[in-house]
């Protein structure tokens, strides 16, 4: 009992120590560790398997319907090895679920293929798309090395404002549409009134035929 | 003895007659202005869908106006077809062919004075267009472009349609064959159009456009106003058509020389 209670007291006299110490590694475990993922680089994201990386030089665009503008990318090679060749493509979409939006009216170039990129350097991409749809957009850019499974790289969204223009559908659309062609029908009519009464004014005063 | 000149000035004044009569008997007749009233409803009705819908983005508007150029050169040409195609056959038809034959006015005067009450239709109609194109492509700034290329392309198809109407109607038995046949060649020529894009895009099937007339001019149309390429940039597409148009002028020409009282007899 004796031992029991010199055991007893041993290890009540160590608790307070263990106690810290197990706060100790308890604090130091998510440094030590990688519990939550490492946050990408603001304006590439590198997937995995590929040491590709894709940044946008710009950021923000504002622009006008039917305006052309050019923006660029840069393919960053950010491995040991060159790459593999690797293909550029670019799309577009709307933040407004009621525009719909189809890329090749933005632009008929939107892939390219590119050369292996060597280690530590990088590829610039240039891309040229005309405005076609109005409001909040985003663009951006994924590159795919297709000898590599599963490794494609997208960049961080281009954000682009359009101004509309006016619509169309002004107070004109529908005076225009009913005034021609009732103007084309006053005169026939008109026309018709002419020649009949000149008919039955006589074979004399008649100049039209047919 | 009549002089070269004293024939080229009564051939001059001859055509000139003829044209004023046909000119007359199409527009104080009143046949032009109710094509006209047929035209532009079909116009306006396009013209208007297009105009409201709320949903249209900047290439649809620019595709709208290509659509309004395009049916404006495709009725307007439709229109230069059946007014030629009846030009001299329905003479025959009426009986008036022999009166006129003992004119003195030479053949070709007969046909070239036709010629230009066929074409008249053609810049009526445009005219009628021009609003409507002017309201389509005030968004887009294509008004000057699409009245210039319209005008150009379908002033080059108008003429070779005229010329192609007016040679049948010369050897054309009665208008109403005429009429067929006019208008089944139109058919041919605006066949290529509707190739699957596939085929369109083929070596062969870009060849066949570029030689059809119509497949030619409404596709030189579509680069410029669409895809907004500089007018010179797709000018060989226009050989076709400006070939074309001559080549049905010299035959129409040709073919009016020996004009008979009836067809395939002597002039």
């Amino acid at each position: 009992m004796t031992v029991m209670l010199g055991s007893r007291m041993s290890v009540a006299q160590g608790v307070p120590t263990l106690r810290w110490l197990a706060l100790i590694v308890l604090l130091a475990l998510p440094a030590a560790t990688p519990l939550g993922r490492t946050a990408p680089p603001a304006r590439a994201v590198t997937a995995s398997g590929s040491a590709l990386a894709v940044e946008l030089g710009t950021v923000t665009v504002s622009a006008e319907l039917g305006q052309r503008f050019t923006f660029v990318s840069t393919i960053r090679n950010t491995g040991a090895a060159a790459s593999t060749p690797a293909v550029a493509h670019l799309d577009v979409l709307s933040l407004d679920p009621d525009v719909y939006v189809d890329p090749e009216d933005w632009s008929a170039d939107r892939t390219q293929y590119l050369d292996p990129t060597p280690a530590g350097s990088s590829t610039p991409v240039s891309w040229t798309v005309r405005a076609v749809n109005s409001g909040r957009l985003l663009i951006y850019v994924t590159v795919v090395e297709p000898e590599l499974r599963d490794a494609v790289a997208v960049s961080a969204p281009l954000r682009l404002t359009v101004a509309p223009r006016d619509r169309l559908a002004g107070p004109g659309a529908l005076p225009l549409a009913v005034g021609v062609p009732a103007v084309l029908l006053a005169l026939a009519l008109a026309t018709g009134r002419r020649r009949r009464s000149l008919s039955r004014a006589g074979p004399a005063s008649d100049t039209t035929t047919g | 003895m009549t002089t070269p000149t004293d024939s080229s000035a009564r051939s001059v004044a001859g055509w000139l007659v003829v044209a004023e009569r046909e000119l007359r008997d199409l527009w104080v007749g009143g046949r032009g202005l109710w094509l006209l009233v047929a035209y532009a409803s079909l116009l306006s009705v396009t013209s208007y869908l297009t105009a409201t819908d709320q949903a249209l983005n900047f290439l649809e508007q620019r595709e709208a106006v290509n659509v309004t150029v395009q049916l404006t050169v495709a009725v307007g040409g439709l229109l230069v077809l059946l007014v030629a195609a009846d030009a001299v056959s329905g003479e025959r038809d009426r009986g008036t062919l022999e009166t006129l034959l003992l004119t003195p006015v030479s053949r070709r005067s007969l046909v070239v004075g036709k010629s230009v009450a066929a074409m008249s239709l053609w810049f009526a109609a445009f005219g009628v267009a021009v609003p409507y194109l002017a309201y389509l492509a005030r968004g887009v700034d294509l008004t000057g472009v699409a009245i210039v290329v319209g005008l150009g392309v379908g002033t080059l198809l108008a003429v070779c349609l005229a010329g192609y109407g007016l040679a049948i109607s010369c050897r054309s038995g009665s208008s109403r064959f005429s009429l067929a046949l006019s208008l089944f060649g139109l058919l041919a020529i605006f066949a290529p159009t509707q190739l699957p894009a596939s085929v369109q895009r083929a070596w062969a099937g870009e060849w066949l456009q570029r030689i059809d007339p119509i497949t030619a001019g409404l596709h030189y149309v579509s680069e410029v106003i669409v895809s907004g390429r500089p007018p010179a940039r797709d000018a060989t597409w226009l050989i076709g058509p400006v070939l074309a148009a001559v080549l049905a002028v010299a035959v129409a020409l040709a073919i009016a020389g020996r004009l008979a009282l009836r067809p395939g007899g002597r002039p």
